[in-house]
């Protein structure tokens, strides 16, 4: 229990720090344009109307190819880097007794080069399955311009499926991780074994991605409501604190929200791949 | 290769591949191009607003609307083709020579000629960069059959005719057509002319798609009849729009009997014999007629501030309908009020099919085409509201308001930009042009952002067609022209401002006001000032940019040094800084040549302001500040009042500037967000 709080909240950690890396260039720009000059700070980009969000959207639009590239770069890094931390949680989360703390972190950062892969392959298949729902999305656009409320709602369909079967392919990918976390060596082994687990047991596995994914959703969203004016219209002080602070608890439940269907998905597949061992023997 | 080597490999590849495929989808997303930013912020179920007190006009009530002059008025019978797309007429003008001089020769507008073939000067006007996109793929034209003068004998007139722009004689849209003998001053001639318009497939508002058709600038059309007794007669240019002496139409549309039309005027009689229907409507004192066919059109009626309104639509669009009519209801009564009231019984307005969106947005008297999908202002934006507001302005500045649009566009679209802007304003405030998802902009802050990208191009009052492009045209004619009417209206108070328009927009109702009409209107109302900047902006290529330069702090010290005393020189040491009090200095530059008077805030660190004003006659203007605390900061205009000012950015300095860091928390927290899409 110990090494799965800790995992967690080194994952929040990471993530946080991860989020710090790839907001600060954003900020820079934002600096630059001189906005901060301002006795409001940058506390005007929020005021209603957006005539200063919209000056500073004009005066940074030339760094912001630039900046969006150096974000994906940077993206990259941040990536690769948070593998460490999932195997982390993956590892705790996969501990049928504790063990010892350096034969963990062993066990885990043996497991780093498996997650890293199975997170990037997820990656990929989820940016192709959008990619091509928007060109589908688009070509059915195209050809049903005679009704455009038919052709409007054709493609929003099937931009809709395009965008479940990414969350799908989310959904094995974290089967495959849980695999992994069971026992299973390697990428291509665990992908194998969580398209069998997912096959056997989808509903079970809905079931469980749902609930968590659902609250951490309606989270975000009660919060941003709740938040949306709250700073905005003061300056700088205990409100801004009081915003960072919530947004912060919101992304660590996010998280925790997302160790709790990870675990789920263990105990799915722990059983399964047991059976699966049985029965081979 | 061991297992994790490979996996290591694995991963770095997907990886990579995945943020190609994402980069490639930003950029189909229309990820952020190195182009102006303005043109990406495009111009936009919440709270209404009372409507903005209007302008008390105490002055211009005194002024008596002038009466339409009805110089060329039409009498026309039209038959339209749904198959062939071909509309066939007969035309009875009647004009009257209101000049001092006898006239020796007639120019007409054959519009419709503009998309006969490539050599016209419309197409090979730049498109893509013209008011639409689309290009004709059926072409359009206009056969004059006949015309005849009963009174000057029976000989057809037409064939003697040579091109109105002799320097351009591939261009058919403008012929010059001689007469007999001259036409006396204030003598009138009757024309009878036979005519056959083939409509082009829709481009720039003209033109069918399908069996909807949009029938505009479609019959032979005289020039307008300047005071001095010139026609101001051009080819048709596709930046360009139109230009045309008051009349009154009597108009008889003979349409499939399933066809619905809507039209410029009041409908008086509608027939329906031998699968026709034969409609016929009047419009008087208007100087254009235009129609709308479509057997699928759905409609509503309902009345208006005391205008019988019919609003045609697809199916699909009742929201839009709904849109539409709202804003009808807070911007008719606000026009009448501000501008003169609307003299019309009817206003009809037309929403194009989607396929047929470029028909749309486009005025003519009492009809108005606006247009956009059916989910616009679903998510927050104004679309619609927008797209109303404006082509009902146009009502006044176009309609009433006759100016020659092709050669000073500024004075009908920038006029109406800037009222469009007052209203949605008055309306909506703050969420003018967008109002969801916690998010509010206004219609100034967009045009500011749009005016400023092209400030400096060409003059604001060229003529249409002497815009390098339609997007260099947009930016000044319609949102810079808007802009410096708003400064104006924020530096010297929006009532004296709408008054000011007030007057201009009565005393040359039913006439055709220059630049110097609208110049000197404003003038004496506003003063002299005024009137200087709206020259230099509007006619020359004037901007303003007010900067902070400077901002320096010190502790006051006392005099030290040697001073000669009337009891003999006094030499007094360097003593320490009391602390006390605190010297600052700033300096307020001014580039540009607009003089346009400015507030100036000065923020010390115990949070006191003190507000200066410099009427901005100068290059620059230095701050002296003597206080108990530093200044720290120094804000120039912290109203925003200085639209027109090209970076808002530079208007204020600071001591300790403020480190953002409420954008590092917003973006650090959305970017945590986004990870927790993308990783396990």
């Amino acid at each position: 229990m110990k090494h799965v709080a800790l995992s967690v909240l080194f994952d929040f950690g990471a993530r946080a720090a991860a989020g710090l890396a790839l907001a600060a260039p954003v900020t820079a720009v934002v600096v630059a344009s001189g906005i901060g000059n301002f006795p409001g700070g940058d506390r005007l980009l929020f005021e209603r109307g957006g005539l200063l969000l919209v000056e500073v959207v004009r005066a940074s639009w030339s760094l912001l190819p630039p900046l969006a590239l150096s974000s994906l770069v940077t993206g990259a890094f941040v990536y690769a880097a948070l593998a460490l931390p999932q195997a982390l949680v993956w590892t705790a989360l996969g501990e049928a007794t504790p063990e010892p703390t350096p034969a963990f972190l062993g066990r885990a950062c043996a497991r780093v080069p498996a997650y890293f892969a199975l997170a990037s392959l997820g990656f990929l298949a989820q940016i192709l399955v959008f990619s091509l729902g928007l060109t589908a999305a688009g070509m059915l656009h195209g050809r049903s311009s005679a009704n455009p409320l038919r052709a409007d709602l054709g493609a929003l369909v099937v931009l809709g499926c395009a965008g479940v079967l990414a969350l799908m392919l989310g959904v094995l990918r974290d089967v495959a991780g849980a695999t992994v976390a069971c026992g299973v060596a390697g990428s291509k082994n665990a992908l194998r074994a969580g398209l069998r687990v997912a096959l056997t047991r989808p509903l079970a596995l809905a079931g469980r991605f749902l609930g968590p994914t659902a609250l951490g959703l309606a989270l975000v969203i009660l919060v941003a409501l709740a938040t949306g004016s709250l700073d905005v219209g003061a300056p700088e002080g205990s409100r801004f604190v009081l915003v960072a602070v919530l947004h912060q608890l919101v992304a660590l439940a996010v998280t925790v929200c997302r160790t709790v269907w990870l675990k789920s998905a263990i105990a799915v597949v722990r059983p399964q791949l047991a059976g699966g061992s049985a029965a081979r023997r | 290769m061991n297992g994790l080597g490979r996996d290591a490999l694995l991963g770095g590849v997907a990886l990579g591949l995945g943020l190609v495929v994402l980069e490639r989808v930003e950029i189909a997303l229309g990820a952020p191009q190195p182009r102006d930013a303005s043109e990406a912020l495009a111009p936009p179920a919440p709270a209404r607003l009372p409507l903005e007190p209007v302008a008390k006009a105490t002055v211009l009530e005194a002024i008596t609307p002038n009466e339409p002059s009805r110089v060329a008025s039409y009498v026309m019978k039209a038959r339209l083709d749904a198959a062939a797309h071909r509309v066939d007429g007969k035309e009875t003008l009647r004009f009257v020579n209101h000049s001092a001089r006898p006239l020796p020769e007639l120019y007409f507008h054959l519009y419709l000629n503009a998309f006969k073939n490539d050599s016209s000067v419309f197409l090979r006007s730049p498109f893509g960069e013209a008011r639409g996109n689309l290009r004709a793929e059926d072409w359009g034209y206009i056969d004059v059959k006949r015309c005849t003068a009963p009174s000057l004998g029976a000989a057809d007139l037409w064939p003697a005719r040579t091109p109105g722009s002799p320097d351009d004689p591939d261009d058919e849209t403008d012929v010059r057509v001689p007469l007999p003998t001259p036409l006396a001053p204030g003598a009138t001639l009757e024309l009878e002319l036979e005519f056959s318009a083939k409509l082009p497939s829709v481009v720039l508002r003209t033109g069918y798609v399908k069996n909807f058709e949009f029938v505009a600038q479609w019959f032979p059309k005289l020039a307008r009849l300047e005071d001095d007794g010139t026609f101001a007669h051009f080819p048709f240019h596709a930046q360009a729009e139109f230009y045309a002496d008051y009349g009154d139409y009597d108009v008889t549309l003979d349409v499939p009997a399933n066809t619905v039309v809507g039209a410029v005027g009041r409908r008086v009689e509608s027939a329906v014999h031998a699968g026709r229907r034969v409609d016929h409507y009047r419009a008087e004192g208007v100087h254009d007629f235009a129609w709308a066919a479509w057997p699928d059109f759905h409609e509503v009626d309902r009345r208006v501030a005391g205008v019988d309104v019919r609003v045609l639509f697809p199916a699909g669009h009742e929201n839009n309908v709904t849109h539409t009519l709202d804003a009808l209801a807070f911007a008719l009564p606000r026009a009448s009020a501000l501008y003169g009231t609307y003299p019309y019984s009817t206003l009809t307005v037309v929403h194009p099919p989607d396929e047929a969106g470029e028909a749309g947005g486009m005025e003519y008297p009492t009809l108005i085409a606006t247009g956009g999908p059916w989910y616009s202002g679903l998510f927050g934006d104004r679309g619609i509201e927008s797209v109303t507001v404006h082509e009902l302005l146009h009502q006044w500045f176009y309609g009433l308001v006759a100016s020659y649009e092709a050669r000073w566009p500024f004075l009908d679209d920038g006029l109406t930009r800037y009222a469009e802007l007052r209203t949605l304003d008055a309306e909506f405030g703050a969420g003018s042009a967008f109002d969801g998802f916690g998010l509010t902009l206004s219609v100034a802050s967009l045009e500011r952002a749009f005016a400023a990208a092209r400030a400096e191009d060409v003059p604001v009052s060229s003529a249409a067609a002497a815009f390098p492009s339609f997007r260099t045209l947009g930016a000044l004619v319609y949102t810079r022209t808007a802009i410096v009417l708003e400064t104006l209206a924020r530096v010297y108070g929006r009532e004296r401002f709408e008054g000011a328009l007030g007057a201009y927009a009565r005393r040359f109702r039913f006439a055709h006001p220059t630049p110097n009409d609208f110049f000197d209107t404003m003038g004496r109302e506003l003063g002299p000032d005024a009137r200087r900047v709206l020259v230099q902006a509007l006619d020359g290529r004037g901007r303003v940019d007010f900067l902070v330069r400077d901002l320096q702090n010190a502790p006051e010290r006392p005099p030290a040094g040697v001073f000669d005393r009337p009891g003999g020189r006094e030499t007094v040491p360097l003593a320490s800084p009391t602390g006390l009090h605190f010297r600052s200095r700033a300096v307020i530059l001014r580039h540009g040549e607009l003089e346009l008077p400015v507030d100036i805030d000065l923020v010390d660190e115990a949070g006191n302001t003190r507000r200066e004003r410099w009427d901005g006659h100068g290059a620059l203007h230095v701050i002296d500040y003597r206080g108990d605390a530093r200044l720290s900061h120094v804000v120039i205009d912290p109203e925003h009042k200085l639209l027109l000012d090209d970076d808002l950015l530079d208007n204020a300095a600071a001591a300790r500037p403020n480190p953002c860091r409420r954008t590092l928390e917003r973006a650090t927290y959305v970017a945590e967000l986004a990870l927790g899409l993308l990783l396990p």
